[in-house]
C-alpha cells in the first residue's frame, strides 16, 4: 500500500482534485498510519492559522484626506497623533497638581512675619491666574 | 464602483495590515515588519503606474515576495541582531485575565518561534498560505514557481512545524 504525504496538505486546504479527495477519504479510512499523519498536518495548520492578527502600529499607514474639488493630501497622521497624545499623557502625569491655598494659614503667616519684622512693607501674594494679594 | 485609479493609499489600507502580518510571522520582529511593510508600499507606489488589470493579489505579494527576499539578502551581508521580546507579551501580563492571555501569548510565541525554524522557502509559503490566506495559484504566481513546488513546500513546512511544536521527529 502506497502511504500519502503530499496530498494531505492539499486535502485540509481544498486544493486537492476531486480524485485525489477521493483517494485520501479511501486510504484514510483503511490506514492508522495516514490518520495520525493527516491529523498531525491538521494540527500544525491550525497552529498557524491561531496566531492573532496583529494590528498595524501607528503611523504605517496614511490616512487620505480628500475634499471636493481639492487636491488630494496625504497625511501621516497616525505618527503625529502618537506623539501628541504621548506629550499630553507625559504632561498629565509629571505636572504636579496645585495644592489648595489655605488662606487661613497664609494670614497667620502674614501676621506672625509682620510681628517678628513690624519694617517690613505689605507681603505680596501672587495667585494662580496672575491675581496679587496683600 | 468608482472608476478612480488604485493609488498606493489605497492598496495601504486595504492590505496594509495582512502584508505587515505577513512580514511578522516571516521575520519576528515588529520595526523590521514594519520596515517591510513601508518598503512594500514605496515598491507599490513606484509599480503602480505599469500595473496591468489582472490578478492584483498576484502582483501584490510578488511585489511583497521581492521585498522581503531583498532584505534577506542585505541581512545576510551584515550581522543580524536577536529577536526582540513580543511587543504583546507586556500587554498581556497587565491587562484583565492575564493568566489566559499569557498562556494564549506563551503559545503563539512557541509557534513564531517554530516558524523561524523552518527554511525560508517553506515558512513564507506556510504564512502566504495559513496566515495571509491565498491559494496555491496565487501563492505560485506570487513566488514564481509551479503549483507542485508550493504544494510541496507548504506540506513539508507543517510537518517540521508539527515536529518542532510537539517534540517530535516531523511525521
Amino acid at each position: 500500500m502506497t502511504h500519502l504525504d503530499e496530498v494531505l496538505s492539499a486535502y485540509l486546504d481544498g486544493e486537492a482534485t476531486p480524485d485525489e479527495v477521493r483517494r485520501v477519504d479511501r486510504h484514510t479510512s483503511e490506514c492508522l498510519q495516514c490518520r495520525r499523519r493527516l491529523r498531525a498536518i491538521s494540527d500544525a495548520r491550525a497552529a498557524v492559522r491561531s496566531l492573532p492578527t496583529l494590528e498595524l502600529p501607528l503611523g504605517l499607514v496614511p490616512v487620505a484626506e480628500t475634499a471636493p474639488g481639492k487636491r488630494r493630501r496625504v497625511v501621516w497622521m497616525g505618527a503625529a497623533a502618537a506623539a501628541l497624545a504621548g506629550l499630553v499623557t507625559a504632561a498629565a502625569i509629571f505636572t504636579p497638581a496645585p495644592e489648595p491655598i489655605d488662606l487661613s494659614d497664609l494670614s497667620r503667616q502674614v501676621g506672625a512675619r509682620a510681628a517678628l519684622d513690624p519694617g517690613s512693607g505689605p507681603l505680596k501674594i501672587v495667585l494662580p491666574g496672575g491675581l496679587v494679594g496683600e | 464602483m468608482s472608476d478612480r485609479p488604485l493609488t498606493w493609499e489605497d492598496v495601504a489600507r486595504t492590505h496594509g495590515r495582512k502584508i505587515y502580518n505577513f512580514a511578522y510571522r516571516l521575520c519576528g520582529d515588529p520595526h523590521d515588519a514594519a520596515d517591510l511593510v513601508q518598503e512594500v508600499l514605496l515598491r507599490v507606489q513606484k509599480g503602480l503606474d505599469a500595473y496591468q488589470p489582472g490578478s492584483f493579489d498576484g502582483w501584490l505579494w510578488r511585489i511583497t515576495h521581492n521585498a522581503f527576499i531583498d532584505e534577506v539578502r542585505r541581512r545576510q551581508r551584515r550581522p543580524t541582531s536577536p529577536l526582540p521580546e513580543a511587543i504583546d507579551r507586556w500587554d498581556a501580563q497587565t491587562a484583565p485575565g492575564a493568566d489566559e492571555q499569557l498562556a494564549a501569548s506563551r503559545l503563539g510565541d512557541e509557534i513564531q518561534a517554530a516558524l523561524m525554524e523552518l527554511p525560508y522557502e517553506f515558512r513564507e509559503a506556510v504564512v502566504m498560505c495559513d496566515v495571509v490566506g491565498l491559494s496555491y495559484e496565487e501563492i505560485a504566481e506570487a513566488v514564481a514557481v509551479p503549483v507542485g513546488t508550493v504544494r510541496s513546500r507548504i506540506h513539508r513546512g507543517r510537518k517540521l512545524l508539527r515536529g518542532a511544536l510537539s517534540g517530535e521527529a516531523a511525521v
